[in-house]
């Protein structure tokens, strides 16, 4: 199997091997995260035809030095761009689970026209995953980056379920009290 | 702010914390995560619901490199080189697939071997000797995630045929990607290579209005039916999650009754996939598939073909998906396929393609069997898809996770990129006697 380097090579080559090689290595990872948010086996072919073509436009003139982060955040937005259509239908998905546990983390509870954009509320974010320990910090990625189920990130952990459920509120009652603290506005 | 946007600024947290999050060693043995995907092939004879359960009983010849079982394999193979259509053997051709491997592997929750069930036309023990492969009749593919085989007027033709049996009046016909998205895209890729610039301005879809429904055809021959209100199925059909295997199989005939008849299937067989999630919800598939024509016509309809219907959570139907096997082109040739006990000996011998990445447990655990059709780069060709038990993933709530491993089922004589044993140290596990 390729390294990544080695298949980002291949995109500025134009090469279709780039794509094969990604979704060899990557497909199944891909493919994951968006069944994790989606739920649907239909959408899930879609949303991976749609990463492939995300990732063979990113490339050039992107040139990423890990694969995985990279194809699975456009794996991720895919998969929520889809499920914001579906939400339309109202078809259920997991999604809309992971959107209501982080409402939870909204400094005052309110909704209001927010100046704050997705850049800058990231960069807060990661900053306050830094000041967390190794386990409290996978988990919540596990759980709202990846989209895993609990039982999947208790099993990865060693964690019951119970516990992990426990620490991911913590986690986002602490993140929502950083929030406040840098003053994010509602 | 909403929930929904901090959450998708999570997805733009730094790459360092994302690997940490998924190198951190699970205490299990279990490091990648596992996924379910539906293959595209999975039904179930309605009237016959057998078991595709391989008992351990189940016998098969050591073939280990060296050995007489390995000798004889070969004979035969040149035995049937020579009796191959009778006269001159078919040419070799490429696989054109890698298997998979990496992140995640293509895996099955389910609570027994029972429900691995999907109905396929070939059954354990059904002898087969040979098979057709077809050349990949994509006008461009790349690797699985995109199929272009019409372009923008045979979609529109499509769509519109398909309509008109299904009594939709079709006016006005939009392709995808419209003009003024193809001005935009060209904007944004002045200076691109040409196969950029195709993949990304290629007609892809062709979309009608009609009443209260959506239909699309795609470039691979798809069509899809949307709805605008879900639609509620008369009493009496269970169209939910939890629906049984026979249940399913009613509904799906039911609503093939409504919409696959129209549309030209004559002789339906149901496939009821049903899976689970880890907490041990159950997600179940209604759909149907062609089963007139010999049998290589129907294993390549169980296996890329097919009418699935979608069902929210009410029970209703909120649209359908008609795949056809369009991704099949012109034939190659009959080309003579290796019996299942000998399939049996390549899979202990690990000459497979498989995305899994647990230690193959072992023959007394293989669990079921089909044979299916597959999409590789160049060619559509047959292989026997095996699931296997992976006992080291069995969680709490009794779920069982099963690994797929796909054996080519053309004899190797006839294939240029034949897998290479991939557990070839480990002995096989020969099944009680």
């Amino acid at each position: 199997m390729l390294e990544d380097c080695a298949i980002v090579e291949l995109y500025w080559q134009r090469s279709e091997e780039a794509i094969r090689e990604t979704a060899r290595k990557y497909g199944a990872y891909c493919r994951t995260i968006i069944r994790n948010i989606l739920g649907s086996h239909e959408d899930t072919e879609e949303c991976e035809n749609d990463t492939w073509l995300s990732a063979w436009n990113a490339m050039p003139t992107k040139r990423p030095d890990r694969l995985a982060p990279f194809l699975g955040r456009i794996a991720r937005n895919h998969a929520l761009d889809r499920y914001d259509y579906n939400t339309a239908k109202k078809r259920a998905a997991p999604a809309a689970l992971l959107i209501d546990e982080l409402a939870g983390c909204l400094p005052g509870g309110q909704e209001v026209e927010e100046a704050l954009d997705e850049r800058e509320l990231a960069a807060l974010i990661t900053a306050f995953l830094r000041t967390q320990n190794r386990t409290a910090r996978g988990v919540f990625l596990r759980r709202y980056w990846y989209a895993d189920p609990i039982e999947s990130i208790a099993a990865r952990y060693g964690l019951t379920e119970v516990n992990t459920r426990t620490l991911l509120s913590r986690t986002r009652a602490r993140l929502r009290t950083y929030l406040e603290r840098e003053g994010v506005r509602l | 702010m909403s929930g929904e946007k901090l959450l998708r600024a999570i997805g733009l947290v730094e790459d360092d914390l994302i690997l940490e999050a998924d190198q951190t060693p699970a205490p299990r043995k279990e490091k990648t995560t596992l996924r379910r995907w539906l293959p595209l092939a999975a039904c179930a004879a309605l009237a016959c619901l057998l078991p595709l359960l391989l008992r351990a009983g189940d016998r098969y010849a050591s073939a280990a490199p060296g050995t007489a079982g390995a000798e004889a394999l070969d004979e035969t193979a040149q035995q049937n080189m020579q009796d191959a259509g009778g006269g001159a053997a078919p040419q070799a051709f490429a696989l054109g697939e890698s298997g998979g491997g990496g992140f995640g592997f293509e895996g099955l929750l389910e609570f027994a071997p029972s429900e691995l069930e999907r109905g396929c036309p070939w059954q354990p023990g059904d002898a087969v000797d040979s098979l057709p492969v077809y050349k990949n009749g994509s006008t461009l593919y790349l690797s699985g995630a995109a199929r272009f085989t019409l372009d923008a007027q045979q979609m529109e033709a499509r769509l519109r045929e398909l309509a008109a049996k299904l009594g939709y009046a079709v006016e006005e016909v939009e392709i995808s990607p419209t003009e003024s998205e193809i001005a935009e895209i060209w904007e944004k890729l002045q200076g691109a290579d040409s196969l950029t610039v195709e993949l990304n301005t290629r007609p892809y879809r062709a979309a009608a209005e009609c009443g209260g429904a959506v239909l699309a055809v795609d470039a691979g021959g798809d069509l899809t039916v949307e709805f605008r209100e879900p639609i509620a199925l008369p009493a009496g059909y269970d169209f939910t999650a939890d629906a049984g295997a026979a249940e399913a199989g009613r509904t799906a005939l039911y609503l093939w009754s409504v919409y696959g008849e129209p549309l030209g299937l004559s002789q339906p067989m149901p496939r009821l996939f049903q899976d689970y999630t880890y907490e041990g919800e159950a997600h179940r598939e209604f759909a149907v598939f062609e089963g007139s024509g010999t049998l290589a016509d129907q294993l390549l309809q169980f296996s890329l073909g097919g009418l699935t219907f979608w069902n929210d959570e009410q029970g209703r139907l909120y649209g359908f998906r008609l795949s056809g096997a369009g991704a099949a082109g012109e034939k190659l040739g009959d080309y003579p396929v290796v019996s299942y006990k000998d399939a049996q000996t390549l899979l202990a011998q690990g000459v497979c393609l498989t995305s899994v990445t647990e230690a193959f447990p072992g023959m007394e655990y293989l669990a079921a069997a089909e044979l299916v059709y597959r999409v590789g780069s160049d060619t559509v060709a047959p292989y026997y898809r095996f699931l296997v038990e992976l006992p080291s993933l069995e969680r709490e709530n009794g779920l069982k996770t099963y690994g797929a491993y796909y054996v080519p089922a053309v004899e190797s004589a006839y294939i240029t990129d034949m897998p290479s044993a991939q557990w070839q140290d480990a002995a096989p596990s020969l099944p009680p006697q």
